[in-house]
């Protein structure tokens, strides 16, 4: 990994078109600002990586039919339901 | 396992055939084909999916991956659960769907279904916006911190599912738009 020491108000540039600015410094906390075109999405890598791996556990439903589960809830909900099934 | 929409068969059309693992062989029209020129987050290179609807089933929903017969998700218009859900993308995100306004999209959750069912989770933070015209899709990383990945849809259950099955479409797309004052046409 490139390692490069930044102050307040100075940035830098990846590639033609992405610039990433120091705006502010405090204590622990740097505040960063991104430019970059419109087609590039900026995350926080925590929320990325969080969805990318909910993704991953969506994709492994054990479950082969949802009807059960759709019943259960209905009785649930309202159980007089129960005898007109 | 139901198709989207029927071909009607005055209407010639070119169809594609693809294995589920989980429903078997499946044909479809090429214009019922959900692409996400993006994939889903951790799943980047598969594009191709189909949105298959069973009536027993509903509110759930399956999106099936054409290209990989092992991989299919249980998704849920989050609007009926979750009515004062609210979705802010920036317009230019949505161009990559070829939409203009997050108002003509339908939203799609993507659930979790655990070992035990009853613990079911929505995931709020990354929900899928479908451009259901052009069948174009993009999964979102949403900034507002008042969702996360596991939000459980069974904490309250809906009123509409004690209605008998039999009067539960009309109800989905009653309640699905509900949510933030926006219309969501329902995918049928």
């Amino acid at each position: 990994m490139l390692v490069l020491s930044r102050k307040r108000d100075e940035s830098i540039i990846i590639g033609d078109d992405v610039v990433i600015t120091i705006v502010d410094i405090k204590g622990e906390q740097v505040k960063i600002g991104v430019a970059a075109p419109k087609t590039v999405s900026i995350h926080r890598k925590e929320i990325y990586e969080a969805i990318q791996q909910e993704n991953r556990a969506a994709a492994n439903t054990k479950i082969q039919n949802l009807s059960g589960l759709v019943t259960v809830l209905r009785k649930q909900k309202n159980p007089a339901a129960e005898s007109t099934d | 396992m139901r198709p989207m929409a029927t071909i009607r068969p005055d209407q010639p059309t070119d169809t594609i055939k693809f294995i589920s693992s989980r429903f078997g062989e499946i044909e479809l029209p090429d214009s019922e084909i959900l692409t996400m020129p993006e994939g889903l987050l951790g799943f980047n290179h598969l594009k191709r999916y189909a949105i298959l609807k069973d009536p027993d089933e509903e509110p759930f929903i399956w999106l099936q991956s054409i290209d990989e017969a092992d991989l299919s998700f249980v998704v849920v218009d989050p609007f009926i659960f979750f009515p004062g859900y609210e979705i802010q993308v920036k317009t230019n995100e949505l161009s990559s769907i070829m939409l203009d306004d997050l108002d003509k999209a339908t939203v799609l959750g993507i659930v979790t279904v655990p070992e035990d069912p009853m613990n079911l989770t929505a995931n709020l933070r990354g929900p899928l916006v479908v451009n259901t015209e052009c069948k174009l899709a993009k999964q979102f990383v949403l900034i507002d911190d008042r969702y996360h990945t596991k939000h459980f849809l069974l904490k309250d259950i809906p009123p509409y599912l004690a209605v008998p099955p039999d009067t539960q479409r009309r109800t989905i797309g009653a309640s699905s738009q509900k949510g933030s004052g926006k219309q969501h046409e329902p995918l049928a």
